[in-house]
């Protein structure tokens, strides 16, 4: 951590230019691309996802059911290496031709890497949304609440602990992944507002710079920085995870 | 955990003895990894008792790799002197020059630029074709990533210490460069030779087109080698031959021998590449006439270590 | 007057949109591979099989030494009441970016201890991104025993252990099957934590030696999708798709039957066999 007490804790941790040959190890481009491109990521997948499970949960036909539920589960373990070059051909020129730019950028991370989570974040809230009795359900529409009703008044707030587990467990894989993102984010070490251009997250800037860095000087140093801070970011969230679902 | 990482430690320790053939550890440049691979099967077959064992990381990686022992042979398309590492016990075999090459989107219908307007280009000023009387169209900059042999080419022949776009794109690889360009209307990107056609169109510089017959002439090259430490085994040695000697050297845009005088398709140039470090000394004798290309070549030395730290490392980049 | 049903139409709307999406993902691998496919298992530059063996190989090592020590420690935490920063630092290291795993490991394995780029150091590498996922996820697995029939069970006089044995790793069978065959998917498609450790070339000639080059078809498919000269190289690497796709199909196609004839034996039946998250 020499890199903190020679350059200071807040150039390093606020510094928005990160220029290693220049000897500024500004670290804001990283992190802001790490929180943008996870927020994306997860408007997407929470959108997507809990539709996914709510229809399948509650409004297919019972035979459909399990295979839809397999098949979810089959894109949970889609490697991340197959999304990226997904996201590659079809993603970017997207964002491309919507949004101009280079079409490698934020927003096409976002959007590939909120793609990649939807089904863990689906399989996880269907087993939340399956778990809501049956019973309490039956009740409500014999009281002469609309199908509408109860999903959103009683199916959806009764699954809410699971599918805030299942929004957590989606988080940290976003937080973690590197090939996919790397893949359409464009890697410039820029903090911007512009999601149409191209930016890093804490992943791709240790993917990138690693193998010319190395491990002891500033430039290492700063990438063992952002190591660390992946750390407190996933360590955050799986807090998250254990404060609400058990005490022991 | 503690039981796996004991265990862990007791397989490090059991583990390194147990092959028996002979281990050559390759890694260096992604590009030149590819010519290892086309290599590999005829190695092979002359040296069955060696296993080659293969991995990419880029040049200055590479480098550093082979200085410090943990790899047997480095690919680079840089020399040591320009990155601020050793090469003071490093063998270093030529494999010939690498043109670097811009190459722009299809779309793209400016033939050619000046040296002056390409690094306007890429560092971001000249924001569309139209200011090169080109159909109008953004300029969308695709880069190499640091430790790149291309991007320290283009640094110090066209940028010279100018800064490329902040809203360039930085792909990993020639080929994923190639591919962003090709796929990027407006795009701009520069790659190795090997990768300089199919989908893309090579942009000319000076009124100069990059043709493979006279690659001689192009005037922004990096210079490829392998190197392995001295005293290093035979057949480290007879690797860094047979790579010297390929002729496939020419399909992943390796030049050497008669096109460009540098390198040789028979008798390659070896040399201790510790002579790197002081600077031109090193020339090969065969070639004294060429001069201008060999400084071109980087024999120039580096002034300072590429992560010496504040500022030092600005002027080699 | 009409019933209105807009919420269930976004619902439904919005999931046949992201099942679409998903499903788009894997056609489009599909087409672009597909008229390479053959040419995978034929001698030549575009075979794959070289590949398609390692990966079988290290994940299958790594699943031999990864999962019965990540189930061992689970166990100690559900049902010794082992110290909870055990659980907090196997869930903190399963979410950790693989690459920094490759990255210390090249260091320690390759640089340090003189490894060649191999199967052996990529089968660590896939070890220790497995053995915190084994011990995180089989956790909340484990926990879904019931308390009662553990308390049953040591009631009856019954040792720690032979509970363990004989009650708790039964009923959670189905569950740690589910986890062990998405533990084993992320290793399939696993690219970053090998790049330097198992290295990207494959052995010239059939071997069992561990000591071989590790590149497997994840491996294959960044590579040849980005790097390769070849023309054909964007229909090679979706060739390597389509088998890894394939691989992980088989993968949880197996684990899902398995888990309907372990909910069988045990009596439960409730259609959920086959999905991760129970």
């Amino acid at each position: 951590m020499a890199v903190l007490s020679r350059y200071g804790l807040e150039p390093v941790l606020l510094g928005r230019v990160f220029e290693p040959a220049r000897g500024r190890f500004g670290l804001i481009p990283f992190i802001w691309g790490s929180v943008v491109v996870g927020l994306m990521a997860l408007v997407v997948a929470v959108l997507f996802g809990v539709s996914l499970a709510l229809a399948v949960g509650r409004r297919v036909p019972e035979r459909l059911r399990g295979a839809l539920g397999r098949g979810l589960s089959i894109f949970v373990a889609l490697p991340s290496v197959i999304l990226g070059w997904w996201g590659l051909e079809t993603v970017v020129p997207l964002v491309r031709q919507v949004f101009g730019g280079p079409g490698f950028s934020l927003l096409a991370a976002g959007l590939t890497l909120g793609v990649m989570i939807t089904p863990t974040l689906a399989a996880l809230s269907l087993a939340a949304v399956e778990g809501v009795p049956r019973l309490l359900e039956e009740a409500s529409d014999a009281l002469g609440a609309h199908p509408d009703q109860t999903l959103l008044g009683l199916t959806l707030p009764a699954a809410l602990p699971g599918i805030a587990r299942a929004v957590v467990l989606a988080a940290s894989r976003a937080l973690a992944e590197t090939m996919a993102v790397q893949m359409v984010i464009g890697s410039q070490p820029v903090a911007r507002l512009a999601l149409n251009l191209p930016g890093s997250t804490l992943t791709t800037g240790i993917l990138v710079n690693m193998a010319v860095w190395p491990p002891g000087s500033p430039a290492g140093q700063s990438l063992t920085v952002m190591a660390a801070l992946l750390l407190v970011g996933a360590w955050w969230l799986s807090r998250q995870l254990t404060d609400r679902s058990d005490p022991a | 955990m503690l039981l796996f990482v004991t265990s862990l430690m007791a397989l490090v320790a059991a583990g390194a003895p147990g092959h028996a053939r002979t281990a050559v550890r390759v890694m260096g440049s992604t590009s030149l990894v590819g010519l290892v691979e086309a290599v590999l099967p005829a190695y092979a077959q002359a040296h069955p008792d060696v296993s080659v064992h293969v991995s990419a990381g880029g040049s200055v990686a590479g480098l550093k790799a082979v200085a410090a022992g943990h790899v047997e042979l480095g690919l680079s398309d840089v020399p040591p002197s320009w990155v601020g590492i050793s090469g003071r016990h490093l063998v270093r075999v030529d494999l010939g020059v690498v043109p670097v090459v811009p190459i722009v989107h299809q779309g793209v219908d400016v033939a050619d630029v000046s040296p002056a307007e390409l690094a306007r280009l890429l560092t971001g000023r000249i924001r569309d074709w139209k200011e090169l009387r080109g159909r109008a169209e953004k300029v969308v900059v695709i880069t190499r990533g640091p430790g790149s042999g291309a991007l320290l080419v283009i640094e110090r022949e066209v940028l010279r210490g100018q800064k490329l776009s902040d809203a360039a794109v930085v792909e990993l690889s020639n080929g994923a460069v190639h591919r962003a360009v090709a796929v990027t209307p407006g795009a701009i990107g520069f790659v190795e030779a090997g990768f300089a056609g199919g989908g893309v169109r090579v942009l000319g510089v000076a009124g100069q087109h990059f043709r493979p017959a006279e690659a001689a002439r192009w005037p922004y090259h990096a210079p490829a080698a392998v190197y392995y430490r001295r005293g290093a085994p035979a057949a480290v040695r007879a690797l860094a031959r047979a790579l010297a000697q390929a002729p496939e050297r020419r399909q992943f845009g390796v030049y050497g021998g008669e096109e460009t005088g540098h390198g040789a398709a028979h008798t390659p140039q070896i040399w201790m590449a510790g002579g790197l470090d002081g600077g031109r000394r090193c020339r090969p004798r065969s070639h004294a006439g060429r001069a201008r290309d060999l400084v071109r070549l980087g024999y120039r030395g580096c002034p300072q270590p590429l992560w010496s730290g504040a500022g030092a490392a600005g002027a080699c980049l | 007057m009409r019933q209105r049903h807009g919420v269930t139409a976004v619902i439904l709307v919005l999931a046949v949109c992201g099942g679409a999406i998903l499903l788009l993902v894997a056609g489009e691998v599909v087409a672009v591979g597909w008229p390479e496919l053959g040419a995978g298992f034929r001698a030549g530059p575009a075979d794959l099989r070289p590949e398609l063996f390692n990966t079988l190989y290290m994940v299958g090592a790594a699943l031999v030494l990864s999962v019965p020590p990540g189930l061992l420690a689970a166990l100690w935490r559900t049902e010794e009441r082992a110290p909870r920063i055990l659980e907090d630092v196997a869930s903190l290291l399963s979410s950790l970016p693989s690459v920094t795993i490759g990255l210390g490991l090249f260091v320690l394995l390759i640089a340090t201890s003189g490894w060649p780029f191999s199967r052996a150091a990529g089968i660590v590498a896939l070890t220790a991104m497995n053995l915190p996922w084994m011990t995180a996820a089989s956790i909340p697995v484990l926990r879904q025993v019931g308390e009662s029939r553990r308390q049953a069970s040591l009631a009856l006089g019954a040792s720690v252990w032979a509970t363990v044995v004989r009650v708790v790793v039964p009923e959670a069978l189905p569950g740690l099957v589910a986890v062990a065959a998405v533990g084993a998917a992320r290793l399939v498609g696993e690219a970053a934590a090998l790049l330097f450790t198992a290295g990207v070339n494959a052995p010239a000639r059939f071997s069992w030696s561990p000591w071989a080059p590790g590149a497997t078809l994840a491996i294959r498919l960044f590579r040849v999708g980005t790097e390769s000269l070849h023309p054909d190289a964007r229909a090679m690497a979706g060739a390597a798709g389509i088998v890894l796709l394939l691989f992980t199909l088989v993968l949880l196609g197996v684990a899902g039957v398995l888990q309907r004839y372990l909910r069988r034996r045990a009596g439960i039946v409730d259609g959920t066999e086959g999905r991760f998250g129970r």
